[in-house]
C-alpha cells in the first residue's frame, strides 16, 4: 500500500503524518510556533521534515493548507496575513524541484470536506456541503465524491455572504461569538472556550444564552441559503462545534427549520462532523488521488479503444471523426464539430460524458495533449510512471506560459518575426520540429549550440531580436559568460533551465524535465509558446 | 444531404403557452403563442398540447420529437408536475410526457421553464461552452438553474437553484429584486395608477423619480443576490433573463455598480455578468437542447 507524508498548514501550527492511500493514519506530529509562519519558512520546514522520514517508502507529499489554493497547479491563489508572505508561492513546484516527490496542495476546509466524504459522515452521499464555523466561516461543496472548485477555485466561500450590511463571518463565526461573549462578561477572549459557553448556557447564564441563540440564529441563515441555492443531499458542520453535536445538532437543525419553507423541510439532513483523528491529513491524501485520477489521459486512443464497446453508432462516427482531425479538433467549437459530423450539439457533449470528460473544452484539452505527444512518441509507452511524468511537464508548461513575462516575448516575436534559440542541446530532428513550427507562424528561427554562439555573438546578437536560452549540461562558466553578453544587450532573454543569473534577475522559466523527456519537454513548450504568436 | 430533424417545442406559462418547431440547431423555425387555460387545469392543457401539436406535425416534416418545458417542478424522469403554484389549477400530478407519447408515439421530455433558460444559454447564449452558469430567470418571482459542465444540477429533489426564496436583509429574495415587485413598489407610490414593467422603464427613462428610485432599490437587492450566488459557487458567468433583459442597456450599469460595491474583488473580477439575448425563446431552444440530450443517450 502507497504511504504517503501529508501535511496541515495553519497560522502558528504545521501538523504533519504518514498516512496510507485509504486513508488511515499512521503516525502524526503537530509542531507549534510562537509566531505566524511565512510562506518560505513553511516550504523549508516542509522540506526538513520530509528530509529527515525515510523519503524512499513514500509515494508522495500532500498538503492541506490555509488560503485560497489553485489545486491544479499547486500556488497559493490568496492568503490572508495570518500566514506572512504566503500569496503567489508556488508550493507544489517549489517542493517537488527540492524532494523529487509529486506534491498535491488543497485548501483546508477542502481538504476537511473530502476527508468527510471519503471515510466520514458523508460517506455515500451523492451531494455534500460542508461547512466550517472556527476564526471564519468556510464552506466546500462536493458533488460525486469531487470537489466543486468554482471557475477561479472560491466556491463555498459563505463566510462572505452579505449579512445585515457585513460579510456573514464576521457576524457568525465562532470567533465572533466569543469575541461578544467576552465583551459582556468583561473577560479575554482567550479565557472563552466552547465548552465553557456550553456550560454556562445550560446553567441559564443569560448573556450567554443570548449571544449563542443569535450565533444559531445566523448559522440557520447560512445553512438556509444553502438549501434554496443547492439542496444538497447533506449538510455537514465541522470545525469548532465537532466535538459538541449533542448540543449544537439539535439547536442547528431547529434554527434551519423555523427558516425554511415548508416545502423543503422533510429532505433536508444535517449532521455534525465526525470526530475523525487529523481530517485534514486524510482529506490532503484524498485530494491527491482525485489529482491523481484526473490526470488528463495523454493517450487519448487507448482511452477510446477502452469505451468502445459503449458507445452508439452515432458516438462511433464522432470518435472516428477526431481520431482522424487531431489537428483541428482543438480548434474547432462543439458546434462546428457537430456539424462537420452531422449532428447535434447535445451529442457531442453526451459523447464527451461518455467517455469520462466533464465537458467539450476537456476533450478539446485532451486531444491537444495526444496531438503534441503523437508527433514525437509513439502512441502508448505502456510505462504508467513515464506517462505521468509527462502529464506533470505539461501541466507544468501549461501554468508557466500563462506568466505575464511571457506576453513580452511574444508581443516581440509577432513584431520581430526572429527568433534565436541558444543551447547545448544537440538533437538535430527535435530541433528541426521546433524551427518547423516557428516558419509555421512566419519566423525566422535559428539556432545555436554555445560554442559557435560564443564565437559570433557580436555580430549575430541584435539588442532587437528575442533570444531563448536552454542548457542541459551543468552549468559552466562558459556558459555563464555568454549569458551575461546576452543579458547585457538583450532585454529580452528568456531561459529555460536553471542558471544563477537567469534566477537572479528572474528570467528563468524551468522547463520541468528529467533527462528523459526533455524532448518532449522542449516540443511541448514550444508548441504551446508558437501558438501564442500572430501570424502574419 | 441529409433533412435537418425538427422538435415541436412548447414552453408552458401561466399565462401563455407558447409553441413553434425549433430545428435540431436550435433554430426557431415558427414560433405562436395562445391563452393558458389557466382556470380549467393540467387535463385542459393536455387537451390543448395535442390539439396544437396534431396540426404543427402535419404541417412540418420531419419531427422527430416533442419539447416541453413548463412552469412548476418537474420530475424530469417521469415527466410530471410534482409541484406547481396556483397560477395553473391542478396542474401538480400532471403527466405531460405519458400522456403526449402515448397520444403522438414519438418521443417526449419535460423540464422546468427556469432549468431550460439556463440549458437555453449553454446552447445558444452567451454561456456557450461555459465550464459553470447560473442562469436567472427575473418575472413573478425569481428562479435560477446551475449548469456544471453542461449538466444541469437538480439537487436532492429537484430543488436546486430556488434563489427566489434567499433571504436577503431578513426579506424574500424575490420580494425585493423580481420585476413584480417593482411593478406593485412603483405602483403602490403612483397614487393607485398601476404600470406595466415597459411603463416603469419607459417613465425611468423619461426623468421620473420615483421610477428611477424603485429600479435603483431592485438593483441594489438584485446585486446582493447575485453576490450571494458568486460567493457559494463561483460560476464563470451569471446569465439574467425573463423580459427584464430587453432593458440590459440601462440597468447594466446600475447593477454592475452595485455588483462592484457588493462583491469583494476577486470574485467580481471572476465571474462575468450578462443580460440574457435569448429572449422569450428561451424555454423552447432549452427544452429542445433537453430532448436531444436525451435522445442521444438512448440512441
Amino acid at each position: 500500500m502507497r504511504e504517503f507524508l501529508s501535511f496541515s498548514i495553519s497560522s502558528r501550527k504545521i501538523i504533519f503524518g504518514i498516512v496510507t492511500e485509504t486513508g488511515s493514519v499512521i503516525s502524526s506530529t503537530e509542531i507549534d510556533y510562537d509566531h505566524r509562519l511565512e510562506g518560505k519558512e513553511i516550504i523549508s520546514n516542509i522540506i526538513d521534515i520530509t528530509r529527515k522520514c525515510n523519503s524512499t517508502v513514500l509515494s508522495g507529499i500532500t498538503i492541506s493548507t490555509a488560503g485560497q489554493v489553485d489545486s491544479n497547479s499547486g500556488v497559493i491563489l490568496y492568503a490572508s496575513d495570518h500566514i506572512l508572505k504566503y500569496t503567489g508561492v508556488k508550493v507544489k513546484q517549489l517542493l517537488e524541484e527540492a524532494l523529487d516527490l509529486p506534491v498535491e496542495v488543497q485548501n483546508d476546509v477542502n481538504a476537511s470536506a473530502l476527508a468527510e466524504s471519503w471515510i466520514g459522515v458523508a460517506k455515500d452521499v451523492q451531494s455534500l456541503f460542508y461547512m466550517s464555523i472556527g476564526m471564519g466561516i468556510g464552506g466546500s461543496y462536493i458533488i460525486d465524491n469531487k470537489l466543486h472548485a468554482g471557475h477561479s477555485y472560491s466556491a463555498g466561500e459563505i463566510g462572505y455572504l452579505p449579512f445585515d450590511g457585513q460579510h456573514l463571518e464576521d457576524v457568525g463565526s465562532m470567533q465572533a461569538l466569543k469575541l461578544r461573549v467576552a465583551a459582556r462578561l468583561s473577560l479575554s477572549v482567550e479565557d472563552i472556550s466552547v465548552p465553557m459557553m456550553i456550560e454556562k448556557y445550560n446553567n441559564g447564564d443569560a448573556i450567554v444564552i443570548e449571544e449563542m441563540d443569535y450565533f444559531i440564529k445566523i448559522i440557520g441563515f447560512a445553512l438556509t441559503s444553502i438549501v434554496y441555492m443547492l439542496n444538497p443531499e447533506l449538510i455537514v458542520i465541522g470545525g469548532d462545534v465537532k466535538h459538541h453535536r449533542a448540543f449544537f445538532l439539535p439547536k442547528f437543525r431547529a434554527s434551519l427549520e423555523q427558516n425554511l419553507l415548508p416545502n423543503f423541510q422533510k429532505n433536508v439532513q444535517l449532521e455534525i462532523a465526525d470526530e475523525i483523528k487529523q481530517t485534514r491529513l486524510i482529506g490532503a491524501v484524498r485530494n491527491y488521488l482525485l489529482q491523481e485520477s484526473s490526470l488528463p489521459l495523454r493517450n487519448f486512443l487507448s482511452l477510446l479503444e477502452q469505451k468502445k464497446p459503449m458507445l452508439t453508432k452515432t458516438e462511433l462516427l464522432i470518435a472516428h471523426f477526431i481520431v482522424n482531425n487531431l489537428e483541428r479538433v482543438p480548434l474547432m467549437t462543439i458546434t462546428e464539430m457537430a456539424k462537420q459530423v452531422n449532428v447535434s450539439d447535445p451529442t457531442v457533449t453526451r459523447f464527451c460524458r461518455k467517455i469520462d470528460l466533464a465537458s467539450y473544452n476537456e476533450l478539446k484539452m485532451v486531444v491537444k495533449m495526444a496531438q503534441a505527444t503523437e508527433k514525437i512518441y509513439e502512441r502508448s509507452t505502456g510505462n504508467t510512471e513515464i506517462r505521468s511524468s509527462y502529464e506533470h511537464t505539461m501541466a507544468s508548461i501549461d501554468t508557466e506560459l500563462k506568466n505575464h513575462r511571457f506576453q513580452k516575448i511574444i508581443e516581440e516575436i509577432s513584431s520581430v518575426r526572429t527568433f534565436y534559440f541558444f543551447s547545448d542541446y544537440t538533437n538535430q530532428e527535435t530541433l528541426l520540429k521546433i524551427k518547423t513550427l516557428f516558419l509555421k507562424k512566419g519566423i525566422l528561427f535559428q539556432s545555436f549550440s554555445m560554442n559557435e554562439a560564443i564565437e559570433y555573438s557580436d555580430i549575430t546578437i541584435n539588442a532587437k531580436i528575442p533570444v531563448c536560452l536552454f542548457l542541459i549540461k551543468k552549468y559552466d562558466t562558459q556558459a555563464k559568460k555568454q549569458l551575461n553578453v546576452l543579458l547585457e544587450q538583450n532585454p529580452n532573454v528568456l531561459t529555460l533551465s536553471e542558471t544563477d543569473v537567469a534566477k537572479e534577475k528572474d528570467l528563468a522559466l524551468f522547463l520541468p524535465t528529467t533527462s528523459a523527456n526533455h524532448e518532449f519537454a522542449l516540443y511541448y513548450f514550444f508548441e504551446s509558446f508558437t501558438e501564442k504568436i500572430n501570424s502574419k | 444531404m441529409e433533412m435537418k430533424k425538427n422538435i415541436l417545442a412548447f414552453d408552458i406559462g401561466g399565462t401563455f403557452i407558447k409553441y413553434g418547431i425549433v430545428t435540431e440547431d436550435g433554430l426557431v423555425l415558427s414560433k405562436h403563442q395562445e391563452k393558458t387555460p389557466a382556470q380549467e387545469g393540467g387535463t385542459a392543457i393536455v387537451q390543448l398540447l395535442k390539439k396544437i401539436g396534431e396540426s404543427m406535425i402535419t404541417s412540418f416534416d420531419n419531427v422527430i420529437g416533442i419539447a416541453i418545458s413548463t412552469a412548476g417542478q418537474v420530475d424530469v424522469e417521469q415527466g410530471v408536475i410534482i409541484y406547481a403554484s396556483d397560477a395553473i389549477k391542478d396542474y401538480r400530478g400532471t403527466e405531460l410526457k405519458e400522456e403526449l407519447m402515448a397520444h403522438f408515439k414519438l418521443p417526449v421530455e419535460v423540464e422546468n421553464d427556469v432549468n431550460c433558460a439556463g440549458l437555453a444559454e449553454i446552447w445558444r447564449g452567451d454561456a456557450k461552452e461555459k465550464a459553470s452558469v447560473f442562469s436567472l430567470t427575473l418575472g413573478t418571482g425569481i428562479g435560477g438553474s446551475y449548469i456544471l459542465n453542461g449538466v444541469l444540477q437538480h439537487g436532492a429533489n429537484y430543488r436546486a437553484g430556488e434563489v427566489g426564496y434567499l433571504k436577503i436583509d431578513g426579506q424574500k429574495f424575490e420580494d425585493l429584486a423580481s420585476p413584480k415587485a417593482l411593478v406593485d413598489k412603483v405602483s403602490a407610490r403612483m397614487n393607485g395608477e398601476y404600470l406595466t414593467g415597459e411603463e416603469v422603464f419607459a417613465r425611468a427613462q423619461a426623468g421620473n423619480s420615483i421610477c428611477i428610485e424603485e429600479i435603483e432599490k431592485m438593483m441594489y437587492y438584485l446585486a446582493k443576490g447575485i453576490s450571494t450566488i458568486c460567493y457559494i459557487l463561483n460560476p464563470e458567468i451569471i446569465t439574467i433573463g425573463g423580459g427584464i433583459a430587453r432593458q440590459a442597456t440601462y440597468l447594466m450599469p446600475i447593477l454592475d455598480k452595485f455588483i462592484r460595491n457588493e462583491l469583494l474583488e476577486p470574485f467580481y473580477q471572476d465571474t462575468t455578468i450578462v443580460f440574457s439575448q435569448t429572449n422569450n425563446e428561451a424555454g423552447m431552444i432549452g427544452a429542445v437542447y433537453h430532448l436531444l440530450s436525451h435522445l442521444s443517450e438512448k440512441e
